[in-house]
């Protein structure tokens, strides 16, 4: 992390909302990236954006370490994503509307091969997370340990996981060999 | 594939997270088993697919903005519900308090002599009605004069007031225009 970087933080925490304006405009890639990642919806990947630059804005006083600001970014990041999908699970477990009737058979749908976006949104959460600090924002294990507050050894199981179930879903229906 | 002791590092080989020693087996193993490099290349792919779909991801062009727009309002929005907090909060009640208290011993002094005029009247009023009392119970006949009196007054009055009217009535007549 570079001065100018760390000086902005330090301006940020004292109450400078030009200061954090510059961060934002630093970071929203980052930020959105990870968030789109997550959800895989455009419009939704804004609003946790937003809503993790309003709440990183009001916590900022709370970092200790200027150094950590990134990590600590992510994981807010990484924290809305999860209520995010937490609460478009539940209304997906009362739907409001008829289903659409799936005129595919079961052998028909196996078949469906997927794109490596939809094949993410079919891994758990926890799975989904690892694997995107790991290979769409580039975090080291150790520092993915530090954002999901998990062992080292749980994130390396995590990514093995989550690999291996998109090379699943990405080969569904094809020959292995 | 579950008798590969070293497939569940292929993924920590790939992002290279192992140490000197694991790599080393590792590479060794994917050498000779045909089955474990396959997997290696499959996940190897799964990793350049993600980096490939989500490189390229920029922010949308507005969303700075958009949280700036959001960050104004709501820092305006604890300043609002914050602003009781102003060091000078107490000032203003302060002065009306003060300004109170003044008006109401400026005039303690007229509040007081009204208060005793108001007393005064109260007074003569109760002696009179007592004084009155005494006077009807003591000079019953007397009492008896004075009402017969009034009686004779009031009956008086109203038949000059009955036979008033028709008078009145007559004036009325008079000052009607003439339709002649």
């Amino acid at each position: 992390m570079n001065q100018e970087l760390h000086h902005l933080i330090k301006e940020a925490q004292n109450g400078s909302l030009e200061s954090f304006e510059a961060l934002v405009t630093q970071y929203k890639g980052h930020v959105y990236r990870q968030a789109y990642a997550m959800v895989n919806d455009k419009m939704e990947a804004e609003d946790i954006s937003q809503e993790a630059f309003i709440k990183a804005y009001y916590s900022l006083g709370k970092l200790e370490n200027a150094f950590a600001f990134v990590s600590w970014l992510t994981r807010i990041v990484s924290n809305i994503c999860y209520d995010h999908i937490q609460k478009a699970a539940k209304k997906k477990t009362y739907p409001t509307e008829q289903p659409i009737e799936d005129h595919h058979s079961p052998i028909e749908a196996s078949s469906l091969q997927l794109s490596i976006k939809e094949a993410l949104q079919t891994l758990t959460p926890e799975h989904r997370a690892a694997i995107v600090l790991r290979d769409v924002q580039g975090f080291s294990y150790q520092d993915i340990s530090g954002i999901l507050q998990i062992p080292l050894g749980t994130v390396k199981s995590r990514i093995n996981a989550a690999r291996i179930e998109l090379k699943n879903e990405l080969l569904r229906g094809e020959d292995l060999e | 594939m579950s008798n590969h002791p070293v497939v569940s590092n292929i993924s920590a080989y790939i992002d290279a997270e192992l140490d000197s020693t694991q790599r080393e087996q590792i590479e060794d193993h994917l050498f000779n088993c045909r089955e474990c490099l396959k997997e290696y290349e499959h996940l190897l792919f799964v990793k350049e697919q993600l980096k490939v779909n989500y490189v390229d991801i920029q922010a949308p062009a507005g969303l700075e903005k958009q949280i700036r727009m959001a960050l104004i309002t709501e820092t305006a929005n604890v300043a609002l519900y914050t602003k009781e907090k102003h060091p000078f909060r107490f000032l203003m009640p302060s002065i009306v308090f003060g300004a109170i208290i003044l008006m109401i011993m400026a005039f303690i002094p007229i509040v007081a002599t009204w208060f005793n005029i108001i007393t005064t009247f109260f007074t003569i009023s109760m002696n009179m009605f007592h004084a009155t009392t005494l006077v009807l119970n003591k000079l019953p006949i007397f009492v008896g004069v004075i009402v017969s009196v009034l009686c004779v007054i009031i009956l008086g009055s109203a038949w000059s007031i009955i036979r008033l009217l028709p008078t009145r009535s007559f004036f009325e007549e008079d000052t009607q225009p003439s339709t002649r």
